[in-house]
C-alpha cells in the first residue's frame, strides 16, 4: 500500500465495539480508497455489520479513530455520519410505499419555497438522481412506490442515498433479492460510481460477485481483521479459508453419535412462497444441520414444523403419528420445541425473571385444575441451571440483567424444560461469547446422546460442521442438496450457494 | 473450568442493578403514600383517623375497587385500559333493573352475562384482530351509550316504577310485555326494595359492597398470581410475541382478561345502580379514568406484566384518602376532579420515565 494516507476516502483505525458479553469488533483497521470497490467479507457474527454500523453512526461508544478524506471525524449519530459523507444502502429498504418515487428519494429534504413544496424542482432533482441509477428512462418520479418492482425499489433506495453525494457508499448484501441480469445491471451502476471517484464498501456472502466487482477485499473473523488483499492476489479457496479460519477443536470430532430409530418424518412440507416440498427424516440422537443463505427458508421451515406458521401441504409424522399442525402449543405437547432466532423479540420476555422465562413454556404442565404451581418447576430449574452453568445462579433475577450468553442459555433452558423429542434450534449461538457458545454446543451434543433429535438451523458454518451428522442445504425454499459423511466448511458453504465446486460459483 | 467461563462473562459495562429504593417505591410506593396522606389527614381533621371516617373512605371507593380490579387484568395484559367500563356499568345496571322483576338473582345473572358478552367482544377485537385497545374500547363505550339512550329513548329506568309506557322502551321490557301480558301486575315494591337494598345492606354492620370489593380483590389476587391463566397473562403482557412463540394462546388469554374487566364492571354497575336507585346511561361515568389512575398509582406498569392486585387496592385506597382529605378541607367536586387528573398525569409521567430508564428492560 504505497498510497499517501491523505488519499484515502476512509480510514478506520483500531476500531473496537463491545456488546454485553462479547467484543463484536476488536481493534480493526479498515481503509477504502476513492474510486475503489472494497469488499468486506466474513461469516455471520464476524463483525461486518457492526463495523459498518459504527461507520453509519449507530453507536456512540465505539473506540478508535475514523478519518474521512484524512480528517478525523466523530460518528456518534446517523446524522453525523450522513453529514460526513457516509451513505448506507441496507438490505431492508426504508421506503414509504404509499408515497411517490420523488417523495421517497427526497424524504426529509423535500425542496420548497417557504411552506410550499417546489414540485418542479422536486421532479427535476428526482430525475437527476434516478439517472445515477439508470432508472430515469424507466421510472416516472411521480409514480407511487407501491407500483415499483422490488429490484427497482432497491435502486431507488440507492438513488435516495446517492442524492446526498456521499463520499463513501456502503452496500450491505445488495444482491440478495436480485436476479442475475439485475445483478449485472447493478454492477454497471457501481462501475459508474467508481469512475466518479466514489469509495464503495461492498458486503456480500457471494464469492463470485466479490471477484467480479471488488478491487480489494478485507476479511473479518470473530471481530478481528484477518487481512486485506488485492482481489487479484487471492484465490477463491484462499478467501474461503480466510473466512473460516482454523478447524474447530477436536472435542466435537470425538463425538460418538448413535442415531437410532426414526422419530420425525417430513414429507413434501410446503408453505407457499416460503418453503416447497421439503422432505427429510430425522432419527433419535441425530443432529441434522440445515444451511442456506439469508432468506432461503431456514427459519420458515422451523416455524412450520413448530406449528407457528400454517402448513399448506405435506405431512409431519412424529414418532409414527401423523400430526395435524394446528397450534404451537399442540406441537409442544407432542414434543417438538422450537428455539427462535430472535431472542429479544420472540425468545425471552426480558422484563420477567429467569425463572418465569424458563417456565413460560410449561405453564400448562405445572398447572392442575387451573391453578399454577411454580414450585413444581423448582427441580427442573435447578437441574438446568447446573447443566448450563447459568450465571448468576439466582433464578429470581430479571433476565434483562444477564449477559447475552447467559440470556441465550436461559432461552435454551426454556425449551429444554419442555423435554422435547425433537428440538429445533434456530441460530442457537448467535451473538454470544465464546464460552457460552462452547457450553451450548456441549449441551446440544449431550442432548443428542440422550436421544433427542436436533434440527440445527444455523448460518455459523463451523458450528454446523462440528455438530451435524448430516447437513441439508436449502435455497429458495427447496432442498437442493444433502451432505453426508465427512463435512467441511467449504463443502457446506458451496452447498448453501447451490454449487458443488468453487468454479461453479464464480 | 466452567467457573472460568462464567466469571469471564460477568464483565459488562452497563449498570444492571436497579436502585433498590426505586424498586421498593415502584412496588410498594403507594403504601408509603398512604402513610403520608394519613399523617396529612390527621392534621386536617381530628376525626380523620376515626373508624367511622376510614370506613366511609373504604365504602366510597368500593365501587372503584371492583372496577379497578377488573381493569387491572387488561393493563396486566399490556393493553393500557378498558374505556368501555363506564357504559358496561350503566348497561349492566339497566339490564339488572329490567330482569329483577322476575327476582333479584335473575337480574344479577342477566347483568353479569351482559358484561361477559361485552368483554368477549372487546377481547376478540383486541386479542384476535389486534386492534388498539384504547381506541376500540372507547368506540365500544360510545356504541353502548348509543344503545342505552336509543332503546330508552332518553328516559331512565326506576326499579320501583313501571307503567304500561315503561314497557314500550328498554332492551327486554317490550319483549317481556309481549310474552307475559300480566307483567304489569308483578309486585314491584318488594322486588325494587330487594334491588335497592343491595347498596343499603349492612351485614355485620358494614356495607355489603365493601364485602363484595374485598371478595373481588381476593379472587382477583388469586387469579392473577396463582392460576394458570394469570401466569400466562403475565407472559403475554410482558411480551406478546414471546408468549406466542412459547405456545401460549394469546388470543384466548386476552379475551379472558377483557371478560374479567367487563364482569367486574358489571358487578360494580349493579351496586351503583342500586345506590342511585335508577338505571341510566350516566351511571359509572369517570370510573374508567379513576380506575386506571388507581391501578398505575398502585405500581402496575402501563406496559403490562407488572404489578399486583395488592398494589391496585393501595391505589384505590390512596385515591379515596385524597378525595376524603380534599372534602374535609372543603374543596369542591370540580376541584377534586382537577386534582385527580393532575395526579394521573404525574403518575403516568413517572411510570413512563421509569420505563424509559429501563429501556433495554422494555425491549
Amino acid at each position: 500500500m504505497d498510497t499517501d494516507k491523505n488519499d484515502l476516502a476512509l480510514e478506520m483505525k483500531s476500531i473496537s465495539k463491545r456488546f454485553p458479553g462479547t467484543l463484536a469488533v476488536d481493534s480493526v483497521d479498515f481503509e477504502v480508497r476513492p474510486g475503489e470497490v472494497h469488499a468486506l467479507m466474513g461469516e455471520n457474527g464476524a463483525g461486518k455489520s457492526t463495523l459498518m454500523k459504527i461507520l453509519a453512526g449507530s453507536f456512540d461508544d465505539y473506540t478508535g479513530d475514523i478519518f474521512i478524506e484524512g480528517e478525523k471525524v466523530l460518528l456518534h449519530s446517523p446524522f453525523d455520519a450522513k453529514n460526513e459523507g457516509v451513505g448506507m444502502v441496507y438490505q431492508e429498504l426504508s421506503i414509504a410505499y404509499d408515497r411517490s418515487v420523488q417523495e421517497n428519494i427526497f424524504a426529509g429534504a423535500i425542496p420548497g419555497n417557504g411552506m410550499f413544496v417546489d414540485m418542479k424542482k422536486l421532479r427535476e432533482e428526482a430525475i437527476k438522481s434516478l439517472a445515477r441509477v439508470r432508472l430515469d428512462k424507466k421510472v416516472d418520479p411521480s409514480m407511487a412506490m407501491k407500483n415499483i418492482s422490488q429490484h427497482e425499489s432497491q435502486l431507488i433506495e440507492m438513488a435516495k442515498v446517492l442524492k446526498d453525494n456521499p463520499k463513501i457508499l456502503v452496500m450491505d448484501e445488495p444482491t440478495s433479492a436480485l436476479s442475475n441480469s439485475e445483478v449485472s445491471m447493478l454492477f454497471e451502476i457501481i462501475r459508474d460510481l467508481k469512475k466518479q471517484g466514489m469509495a464503495i464498501v461492498y458486503i456480500s456472502h457471494h464469492l463470485h460477485e466479490v471477484f467480479e466487482i471488488a478491487d480489494r477485499v478485507t476479511v473479518l473473523r470473530d471481530g478481528k481483521k484477518i487481512a486485506t488483499r488485492d482481489i487479484s492476489d487471492v484465490t477463491k479457496e484462499k478467501l474461503v479459508e480466510m473466512m473460516i479460519g482454523q478447524k474447530v477443536t477436536d472435542f466435537y470430532k470425538q463425538r460418538t453419535n448413535n442415531p437410532h430409530g426414526k422419530i420425525l418424518e417430513v414429507r413434501n412440507l410446503t408453505h407457499y412462497g416460503f418453503i416447497h416440498e421439503i422432505s427429510f427424516d430425522l432419527k433419535r440422537g441425530e443432529i441434522l444441520g440445515v444451511v442456506g443463505l439469508a432468506g432461503a427458508g431456514r427459519t420458515e421451515l422451523g416455524r412450520c414444523l413448530a406449528g407457528v406458521d400454517k402448513v399448506d401441504d405435506g405431512e409431519i409424522i412424529l414418532d409414527g403419528e401423523k400430526m395435524k399442525v394446528t397450534s404451537m402449543s399442540k406441537m409442544l405437547e407432542k414434543g417438538i420445541a422450537y428455539l427462535t432466532e430472535d431472542r429479544k423479540h420472540e425468545g425471552l420476555a426480558l422484563r420477567l425473571t429467569n425463572r418465569e422465562n424458563i417456565l413460560s413454556s410449561i405453564i400448562d404442565r405445572l398447572s392442575k385444575f387451573g391453578f399454577y404451581f411454580q414450585n413444581k418447576g423448582k427441580g427442573t430449574i435447578k437441574e438446568l441451571y447446573e447443566k448450563l452453568a447459568i450465571y448468576p445462579h439466582d433464578p429470581s433475577i430479571g433476565t434483562s440483567n444477564l449477559s447475552g450468553g447467559n440470556q441465550q442459555k436461559i432461552l435454551l433452558a426454556k425449551w429444554l424444560s419442555t423435554k422435547p423429542k425433537v428440538l429445533i434450534l434456530d441460530e442457537p449461538t448467535r451473538g454470544v461469547d465464546v464460552g457460552a457458545k462452547k457450553l451450548i454446543h456441549e449441551t446440544i451434543v449431550k442432548l443428542a446422546k440422550d436421544g433427542v433429535a436436533v434440527l440445527l438451523l444455523s448460518s455459523d458454518l463451523p458450528e454446523l460442521v462440528a455438530l451435524s451428522d448430516r447437513v441439508i442445504a436449502i435455497k429458495q425454499g427447496r432442498i437442493i442438496e444433502e451432505l453426508t459423511g465427512e463435512l467441511d466448511e467449504t463443502k457446506v458453504l458451496l452447498a448453501a450457494n447451490g454449487c458443488q465446486r468453487i468454479e461453479e460459483c464464480i | 473450568m466452567e467457573n472460568t467461563i462464567t466469571t469471564k462473562i460477568k464483565e459488562d459495562g452497563r449498570k444492571t442493578k436497579q436502585n433498590s429504593v426505586t424498586v421498593f417505591l415502584t412496588r410498594f410506593g403507594v403504601f408509603f403514600m398512604i402513610a403520608i396522606f394519613a399523617v396529612v389527614g390527621m392534621f386536617v381533621s381530628k376525626n380523620f383517623m376515626s373508624g367511622k371516617n376510614l370506613l366511609n373512605i373504604l365504602n366510597a371507593v368500593s365501587y372503584l375497587g371492583i372496577v379497578a380490579t377488573g381493569i387491572s387484568f387488561v393493563l396486566y395484559a399490556g393493553q393500557y385500559g378498558d374505556l368501555s367500563a363506564p357504559m358496561t356499568m350503566a348497561i349492566s345496571g339497566v339490564i339488572c333493573v329490567e330482569f329483577m322483576r322476575y327476582g333479584l338473582i335473575y337480574g344479577i345473572i342477566a347483568a353479569v352475562v351482559t358484561g361477559a358478552i361485552i368483554g368477549l367482544i372487546n377481547g376478540f377485537l383486541v386479542g384476535k384482530l389486534r386492534t388498539n385497545a384504547i381506541i376500540w374500547t372507547l368506540a365500544m363505550n360510545f356504541i353502548l351509550e348509543g344503545l342505552v339512550r336509543w332503546s330508552y329513548k332518553g328516559t331512565q329506568i326506576y326499579p320501583d316504577m313501571a307503567t304500561a309506557k315503561t314497557y314500550q322502551t328498554g332492551f327486554f321490557l317490550p319483549l317481556m310485555a309481549k310474552l307475559d301480558p300480566n307483567i304489569l301486575n308483578i309486585d314491584l315494591k318488594t322486588k325494587a326494595a330487594a334491588f335497592n337494598g343491595l347498596a343499603a345492606t349492612y351485614p355485620l354492620g358494614l356495607p355489603l359492597v365493601l364485602f363484595v370489593m374485598f371478595a373481588v380483590l381476593i379472587v382477583g389476587y388469586i387469579v392473577m398470581s396463582k392460576t394458570k391463566f394469570g401466569n400466562k397473562l403475565k407472559v403475554v403482557g410482558s411480551n406478546y410475541n414471546v408468549a406466542k412463540m412459547s405456545g401460549i394462546n394469546c388470543t384466548k388469554t386476552i379475551i379472558i382478561a377483557f371478560m374479567a374487566s367487563s364482569i367486574c364492571a358489571s358487578i360494580a354497575g349493579i351496586f351503583l345502580t342500586s345506590l342511585n336507585q335508577v338505571g341510566a346511561f350516566y351511571v359509572g361515568q369517570g370510573y374508567d379514568f379513576m380506575a386506571v389512575t388507581a391501578i398505575i398509582l398502585g405500581g402496575m406498569s402501563l406496559a403490562g406484566g407488572r404489578g399486583s392486585i395488592i398494589g391496585v387496592f393501595g391505589g384505590v385506597f390512596a385515591l379515596g384518602l385524597i378525595n376524603n382529605i380534599l372534602a374535609l378541607l372543603g374543596v369542591g367536586t370540580f376541584t377534586q376532579k382537577m386534582i385527580t387528573g393532575g395526579i394521573f398525569i404525574i403518575v403516568v409521567a413517572v411510570n413512563a420515565r421509569s420505563l424509559r430508564k429501563l429501556g433495554r428492560d422494555y425491549a
